[in-house]
């Protein structure tokens, strides 16, 4: 009996022990998710289809040890006090400019109707670094990138009715649109045109940030893996079909945000999903530059993992 | 005619026939009608199609799991506070400003806070209680102050102390307030547990995951988001019918 006492606790030590050595991760649905497409049955792995939500995971008491949201929203956390640092990039921008067809002149001019998503955040100040004011009276803005792709596809903006000319969007739900609207074409990659502005700098979109209490050992391990992982689904995307042979459909979908085929066809489409890994602390040039859009000062380098 | 016009069933397939055609009107209305608003054709058979996956099934179960934690939660947590309330005058008052507050505030505001508490796989459960709390607990405070004071005078008179009065006396007599309360909360709590898994963004099972992720991955169908939705009306319909048994075997008993 007293044998059998001194066991449980014993069990449940290594119980605790085990479980430490599991990081738990926690991401946003879209392009970063992706990258992620090993953990699909890791139960410490989980996706939230709110980005604004994971900001909430990277308090004090929070357990996730690696949290993938966009690089600004992990920054200005951390800025308020949340223990954590980054670590890496993980997508470098997977947003174009699309024309709706109804454009006769197939140039977009001042007057033109433009539909952006996100006021105020990355896409529009992205947009207004790049274009500068010229073509604010011909915007419309939408909420979601789902939205602006609803206007690529119709031409129209359901909300004011009117007839659209150009969208600025996302992948994967790009390629989805323009296979519905055939009239519909790429019209700008917004990455190139940023670099091209900005002297050669990469735009910076998710990046991983490590809890400050995590296990280094267990981090860098991790962290290897998942380097791995996404230089082979860039360079390989059948990899990720590979992986997800079998598994059920609609869980994919939402675990990921999109079907897996989506994201696919847009890496296959010269990684137009951005997916990549770069190690922040030898990538904080660029990753200052793209802050200075939001005029967020120069990091520190004790934010860097 | 006059008895076969007021008959509750053919009452119950007219309105049904009534919903179709406002259904059929107003998607036909548009040019773009799978974008923006299916006609119920195309719904009720991709309906079909979900309802042959399991996924669905899992997606039902864990929806009602969290909805039904959530409201038997909050019933404890209000018949607590409904009895001392209905009981103590004085205590309703008290309490008055909590109940307020809980019944205006956004819910969007304490989003944050449920899913640090608990992450976003149960964080849909707190919004139930924070929404469907206030009405237990009104109801159950409400019955409990309308039992007739002859009753009480008299159960005191035979020397019965405030804790007997309440749970032997004006707590069976309140019961039908409180199924009133039940009633018009249950088939809420199963709207709102949707709304907040939307919300908070779980991505695990659930039937308001489910239409988010219909939405984000073909945003310009929205056929699978009715067709969950659909499937939802048609669940929480089965919940009232049973719901209306219940308390009507109740009220015969």
């Amino acid at each position: 009996m007293k044998k059998i006492l001194l066991l449980i606790p014993a069990l449940l030590l290594s119980g605790c022990n085990s479980r430490k050595a599991e990081l738990k991760i926690v991401c946003p649905t879209g392009a970063p998710a992706i990258a992620f497409y090993k953990e699909f049955h890791n139960s410490n792995f989980e996706t939230n289809g709110v980005p604004s939500n994971i900001i909430a995971m990277m308090s004090e008491t929070s357990d996730k040890d690696l949290v993938v949201i966009d690089t600004l929203g992990g920054i200005q956390a951390i800025n308020k006090g949340a223990p954590y640092k980054i670590a890496a990039s993980l997508t470098f921008g997977n947003f174009f400019i699309a024309s709706t067809g109804n454009d006769a002149n197939g140039q977009m001019d001042v007057g033109d109707k433009i539909v952006l998503f996100g006021q105020n955040q990355t896409p529009d100040k992205l947009f207004h670094y790049i274009y500068g004011n010229q073509y604010d009276e011909g915007i419309e803005y939408v909420g979601n990138v789902q939205d602006a792709a609803k206007c690529l596809i119709s031409g129209k903006n359901a909300v004011t009715t009117h007839s659209i000319d150009y969208v600025f969007v996302a992948q994967p739900v790009l390629l989805n649109a323009l296979a519905k609207n055939t009239k519909a074409a790429k019209y700008a990659n917004i990455q190139d045109l940023y670099k091209e502005k900005s002297e050669g700098k990469e735009l910076i979109q998710a990046s991983i940030f490590v809890k400050n209490t995590s296990s280094k050992k267990n981090v860098d391990k991790y962290l290897t893996q998942l380097e791995k992982g996404i230089e082979e689904a860039v360079k390989n995307p059948d990899v990720i079909t590979e992986t997800f042979k079998g598994e059920e459909a609609e869980q994919l979908v939402s675990t990921y945000g999109a079907d897996p085929s989506n994201f696919v066809k847009a890496i296959q489409d010269n990684n137009s999903l951005g997916l990549g890994y770069k190690k922040a602390s030898s990538n904080k040039e660029n990753i200052d530059a793209f802050l200075s859009l939001f005029s967020i000062e120069k990091t520190d380098e004790k934010i860097y993992y | 005619m006059k008895k076969f016009i007021t008959n509750k069933y053919v009452l119950t397939i007219l309105g049904s026939i009534l919903f179709l055609v406002i259904w059929i009107i107003i998607s036909y209305s548009f040019d773009n009608r799978t974008m923006i608003f299916p006609d119920p054709f195309k719904t009720f058979v991709e309906a079909g199609k979900v309802l042959t996956k399991g996924y669905i099934y899992q997606c039902i179960g864990w929806t009602m799991l969290r909805m039904l934690i959530g409201f038997t939660s909050a019933f404890a947590i209000a018949l607590v506070f409904g009895i001392i309330a209905g009981h103590f005058p004085s205590a309703k008052t008290f309490l008055n400003p909590i109940i307020v507050a809980l019944k205006s505030i956004p819910t969007a505001a304490l989003v944050f806070l449920f899913l640090v508490i608990s992450g976003a796989r149960f964080a849909p459960i707190f919004v139930v209680i924070l929404i469907s709390f206030p009405i237990l607990y009104e109801a159950i405070s409400a019955g409990i102050a309308n039992v007739p004071k002859e009753v009480i005078d008299a159960a005191e008179v035979d020397g019965a102390g405030w804790k007997r009065i309440a749970l032997n006396i004006r707590l069976p007599l309140a019961t039908p307030y409180i199924l009133v309360g039940i009633a018009s909360s249950f088939a809420l709590s199963f709207k709102i547990e949707i709304m907040a898994e939307i919300i908070t963004g779980d991505t695990k099972y659930g039937l308001g995951s489910a239409i988010s992720a219909a939405q984000k991955n073909d945003p310009s169908n929205m056929v699978p988001i009715f067709a969950y939705s659909l499937i939802a009306v048609i669940f929480i319909l089965i919940i009232t019918i049973i719901e209306d048994l219940i308390v009507k075997s109740f009220k015969k008993n």
